[in-house]
Formats: structure tokens, sequence, C-alpha cells
């Protein structure tokens, strides 16, 4: 891992000399290979110039995070970051908010590190200069939860696809996030797939987070797609819920991308110092929590389990 | 039914034991909203004195419409104002402000400046003018022609006071944009209250509620026992 960190910082500060000759050239992407891939969250550091060597241990440092609502409801934080925390002498300050106001937060450069899910949004800001690089971080599954006494029967079904087909069919009442977020274009997806346009007295496009959706869920007796880690996190507040089917399809991990050439932060002359820290703090990060290259084990340990989520 | 006797239940074992993250959240929330309200006296007092001292005031027509809407401006909207100024790509950025208890210090200032401004302003054109004239004539200068005058109109400028504490104590919009809600940073009562409200803990979130109420409380009471002494 130390080592992997070591030529990842000899290839930014590369980068960054290339590109800062005006003569920006690009790296190719690694050829990975991999199954589809459906991560939830992903982290990508701020650029601004070439990333330092890590700070001596002079007082704490600060790292600010910019992530998703779900991804700090769902605990995973809680538990992985004090162990950064004493490692590096810092302190990781998490900002959650909303994905596309976590990737502004990240654009502005007001955040060292954003750990969001939205893939082809991350891929655009990362070409867009905005990042270092992006790094995959965690996989998450979604899941179909609904009342215990399952009014649409879909209990043990193959696919979403067939269990919502199902609800449909039973016009039993569905809550959608309805805000775009993820999880709200992955539900359509499947109702794609499922053939069926939802609409009609028994769907409820909400238009609010995941938590919030899980709450009306649970009050009024409705299915809805959620993810797994939310799900467990809140699921002592959801007595009525119970997991009512999975999407089959699994994925696989993806190792961190490749480094993207790097532009200078704009308008900072006076910080550059201070900046070469952060992006050094940043690129810790990133490492710690995106799983190193073939360094596969780490990254199944930390899949999603109940016992590291509840908190 | 069941969920509100939880959050009383909550808010009395939260008190009892002191919980420390419940007094680092009423501490920040005390200390930002300390210090916006002081600022906005500071500032607004003054101002508020200097307009309603004028015989009339400059520009009238404009000038009171816009500090009027000023006491109607959202929270969020001062934030997001706020935000882009202190934003890294703000002319501000520098400071290195956002995410910190100053800005949400700066943002809770704006949203209660125009309230005092406005109702000092207004408790003083309601004094009867005679008292003007008879301060004056006892040969006053300006600034202890003002101080008499905010003396006289005291319970209309601790009405003014308690306002903008008010507007800015529950405020949520601009501390959570410009604050971010970082866990032992910038959390404080009403952005904790959102957060648990999300998590679907509705009894610790009322909890929190009842605590932000019985400060209030607390505040407006000494505000009072201020005003009467």
């Amino acid at each position: 891992m130390r080592k992997f960190s070591l030529i990842l910082l000899i290839l930014l500060a590369l980068t960054a000399l290339v590109a800062c000759g005006g003569a920006a050239t690009e790296t190719t992407a690694e050829p990975t290979a991999e199954t589809a891939v459906e991560p939830t969250a992903e982290t990508a550091v701020e650029p601004t110039a070439e990333p330092a060597v890590e700070e001596p241990a002079d007082g704490e440092a600060v790292l600010r995070l910019a992530t998703t609502t779900s991804t700090a409801d769902s605990g995973l934080l809680d538990a992985i970051l004090p162990d950064f925390e004493a490692q590096n002498n810092a302190r990781v300050d998490v900002v959650a908010v909303g994905t596309g106001q976590a990737i502004e937060i990240g654009e502005a450069g007001d955040a060292d590190v954003i750990l969001v899910h939205a893939r082809a949004r991350e891929d655009a800001f990362v070409e867009e200069g905005h990042g270092l690089y992006r790094a995959d971080v965690m996989y998450n599954d979604f899941i179909i939860v609904g009342p215990s006494d399952d009014p649409a029967g879909v209990s043990g079904m193959a696919t979403a696809a067939e269990a919502l087909a199902a609800i449909a069919a039973a016009e039993a009442p569905f809550a959608s996030r309805g805000d775009d977020s993820g999880t709200h274009t992955k539900e359509l997806s499947l109702w794609e797939a499922a053939g069926v346009t939802p609409e009609g007295e028994w769907y409820n496009s909400l238009g609010q987070g995941m938590g919030e959706t899980l709450t009306f869920a649970n009050e009024s007796g409705a299915y809805t797609l959620t993810d797994r880690g939310t799900f467990l996190a809140q699921s002592a507040n959801l007595p009525d819920l119970t997991v009512a089917g999975r999407r089959r399809e699994h994925r696989r991990q993806r190792r961190p991308g490749p480094a993207q050439p790097l532009r200078r932060h704009p308008g900072q002359p006076g910080q550059v110092g201070e900046h070469q820290r952060r992006v050094g703090r940043g690129v810790c990060a990133v490492d710690y929590l995106g799983p190193g290259a073939g360094d596969d084990r780490r990254l199944r340990r930390r899949h999603l389990r109940p016992a590291a989520l509840l908190p | 039914m069941e969920t509100l006797l939880d959050a009383l239940r909550e808010a009395l074992r939260l008190l009892i034991d002191l919980d420390p993250a419940l007094v680092e959240i009423i501490g920040m929330t005390l200390r930002v909203t300390g210090s916006a309200l002081l600022l906005a006296v500071l500032l607004g007092l003054p101002i508020g004195a200097a307009l309603g001292l004028r015989e009339r005031i400059p520009a009238a027509g404009c000038l009171m419409p816009i500090i009027y809407t000023g006491m109607a401006l959202p929270p969020v909207v001062a934030g997001l104002f706020v935000y882009l100024i202190l934003s890294n790509q703000g002319p501000l950025g520098g400071l290195d402000w956002l995410f910190t208890a100053r800005a949400m210090v700066v943002s809770q200032t704006i949203i209660a400046l125009p309230l005092v401004i406005g109702l000092t302003l207004t408790a003083l054109r309601g004094l009867d003018p005679g008292i003007k004239l008879q301060v004056r004539s006892l040969g006053a200068t300006r600034l202890q022609l003002a101080t008499a005058l905010l003396l006289e109109a005291r319970l209309g400028v601790l009405a003014a006071i308690i306002a903008a504490f008010g507007g800015i104590v529950s405020e949520v919009g601009a501390v959570m944009l410009v604050g971010g809600n970082i866990e032992g940073q910038t959390r404080v009562l009403t952005t904790a209250i959102v957060l648990e409200t999300r998590r679907g803990n509705f009894a610790l979130a009322l909890a929190l509620g009842i605590i932000l109420l019985l400060l209030a409380f607390l505040t407006n009471w000494l505000f009072h026992k201020l005003s009467d002494g």
C-alpha cells in the first residue's frame, strides 16, 4: 500500500510538471478487467498544484470531505475515519449534502475530497480538471423493501424488474425518491426493464432523500427501492419494512483510476503552500478510502456488512 | 403520541446526563447566535438610531421598503450569498472561512441586521416628537440625544433585539449551507434537528427542538429581566 501511494504521488507530480509546462499529455486508462460495476460512492481529489509529501506532525491538519447524506447516514465514515485521523494526525470535517451540491463544492475547491455516487458526473469532474483522479471506495447493492405482509407478493422473486411489475400489477403503494438522485435514476431504469410506466395513485414521487423516503414507506405501508447501507443504518426506525427483493446482478470493484492531467486551481497564488499540503492529504485520504492496486482483500473487508454499518 | 412522550423523556435524559455531544452543540449554538446578535446590535442600533432621529429619512420611499424587505430575507438566500462570497472561487475565498463558525456568524448577522435596524428605527419614530425637542433644549449633543431617545424607546429597541434573536436562533437554512453541519465543528441545534429528522430519529429530533425552545425561553426571560431592571 505504502509503495503504491509513493508511486501514485510520483505519477501525480510528473503529470503536474507536464501540465505546468503547457504540454499536457493524456494518460491513458489502465485497463482493468471487471464486470458491470455499480459503485455507490467514489472519491475524487481536488486539483491544485502537485501534491506534497505528508506534512510534519506539528499540530492537527484539517481535511474537508464533502459527501452525500446517504454515505454519511450509512455510518461507514464513523467506522473508518477515526483510524485515518489517528494515522495522519488529521481531523476530517465531513460535510454531508446532496450529490449535486457535493460536486459543486468540489468544483469550487471548497473541499479537499468528495465522496459521491454519480459515475458520469464523476468522470466529467475529473475530465474537466476539477479532480486529480477518482477511485472507487465502496459499493452498495440496491434492494426493494416493503411492508412485512407483502401485499404484492414479491418476496423471493428472482429479479427486481419482476418484483416491480408485480407491485404495479397489484397497485401496491410505492415510494419513489423522485429527486434525480442515483437511486431514483436506478429505479426509473428498473421500471423500464419491467416494461411499466409508473403512474397512478399508488406511485408516490416524494422529491426527498433516502432517509425521508424510507420513513414514508414505513409509515404508509409502501414498497421502495433503497441502497442497502441506508436501510441497514436506519432499520431500527423502520420496524414495518422488510427486504422484499434484491437486484441480482452483482458487481465487482474497480481499482483507483489513473492520474489525470492537472489544472492549477485558479485564484489562490498566495496559498499554494497550504494547497499543496491539502492536496497531499487528499491523496492520502483517497488512498486510504480506495483500495490499493491488487489489494482486493482490503476492499472485500469493507464490503457492506451490517455489523460495520449499524451505529 | 408515543413519540411525543419519548421526545420529552429523551430531552430530560439528555439534559440530566449533560450529554457531551449535546453540550457542545448548545455551546456552538450560543456562540454563533450570540456573536451574530452582538454584531447585529453593534451595527444595527447606530444605523437605526441615525435614521430614526432624522427629520426626514433620505430617499425614504426607497430605503424603508428595502429595510423592511430585508426583514423578510429567507435565511437560505442569505446563506447562499455568504456561501458564494466565501467560497474558494468567491472574492473572499482566501479567508478560508467557508464551513466554519465564522461563516455562520456572518450569515446570521446579515439575517439579523435588517430586523435590528428596521425595528429600532420604527421604535424611535414612534416617540413623542416633544421628547426630542425637550432633550435638545437641554443642550444635548447628538450622541447624548441618541442615547436619551434610545433609552426612552428601550422597550421597542428590546423588541428589535428579541426579534433578531428569535430569527437567527431558529434558522437552519443559512447555517446548514455555510456551516455544513460538521460534527464537533459547526453543528448547532437546528442543523442537528434536521439531521436526526432525516435519519428518522423523530423523538431525538423533537427532544432537541424542546431544548432549543428552552434555550430561547431562558434567553428571552433574561432580556425581560434586563428591561425591567
